[in-house]
């Protein structure tokens, strides 16, 4: 199975997510900074990569873990994807999980001024204490998920 | 093949039955009320098939049709679904003026204005499909 997390940028929530899916960050211990900045895409997608999925590895049970960035549009993956679906007949199912719901203030404000206004310095640090904070309620989505999908 | 028309209003939807040739001959003028998806903030819809025989295909939400684009190829990279068996138009803004106005009714979220300028673009109660330079 493909599994799609999303999210507004494409390179916060659903690379943490990606991240805590394919184990590179183990569930049960939170995350230093430096470990965050060091993960593939995290804080690095911007304008130009939004609508675009991006690999992100595969899980123990073999299954294709993407991150995307889809703006505040929730609604588009899921309306596109199962559209083409069927317009090509494709019968290998996309699991697209929303992880915008684990977001909080501080990762939305860091983010911005890190991707949106290129102010790194301070945005990774708020963004980064942002995603320490979310850390739990993101292994929390990313569980429930691995459970799913390894129980079909 | 499948062609895809993108927008962020269901014009996308009338350039992509335009391209079936439904439009065409006795049944050109039509009804807009008889067309019940310019009534629909997004959509994914299948239009029929064009003079070549490829499949066409109708998606708008309001999102940036570059996104839009995006997530249709982002899809077939995924499934390793080839450039040769598809291809995406962005419905590009119309240049009639009455079209024009249609377009940024529906992108204030003023349907039933768009709907009621649509009908008045070719006689009461009737129009045609509009004719968008840059769609082939």
């Amino acid at each position: 199975m493909k599994i799609v997390y999303h999210c507004y940028g494409g390179t916060h929530s659903s690379v943490l997510a990606a991240a805590v899916h394919t184990r590179r960050l183990v569930p049960d211990r939170v995350p230093s900074p430096d470990e965050l900045l060091a993960l593939p895409l995290y804080d690095k997608q911007d304008g130009k990569d939004y609508g675009r999925i991006a690999a992100y590895g595969r899980d123990e049970a073999g299954n294709e873990i993407f991150v995307l960035g889809r703006r505040s549009y929730v609604q588009a993956p899921e309306m596109v994807f199962c559209g083409l679906r069927s317009a090509f007949k494709v019968a290998e199912p996309v699991k697209l999980v929303d992880t915008a719901t684990t977001l909080n203030w501080q990762m939305k404000v860091g983010g911005y001024l890190s991707r949106g206004l290129g102010l790194k310095a301070i945005g990774r640090l708020i963004v980064t204490w942002g995603s320490h904070l979310a850390y739990p309620r993101v292994v929390s989505l990313v569980e429930t998920i691995r459970k799913e999908v390894m129980s079909n | 093949m499948k062609v895809f028309y993108v927008h962020n209003t269901p014009l996308a939807g009338l350039v992509a039955l335009g391209q079936t040739g439904v439009f065409g001959g006795a049944a050109e003028k039509i009804h807009v009320d008889r067309l019940p998806f310019l009534k629909r903030r997004q959509h994914f819809m299948w239009a029929g098939k064009d003079a070549d025989g490829r499949e066409v295909y109708a998606v708008w939400m309001r999102l940036d049709g570059v996104i839009l684009t995006r997530l249709i190829e982002s899809f077939c990279e995924l499934h390793h679904i080839s450039r040769e068996q598809y291809a995406v138009h962005q419905v590009p803004n119309p240049p009639d003026f009455r079209l024009r106005l249609v377009v940024l009714a529906y992108q204030l979220g003023l349907f039933g204005v768009a709907r009621w300028l649509l009908q008045r673009t070719r006689g009461p109660g009737k129009t045609r499909v509009p004719r968008l330079a840059g769609v082939d």
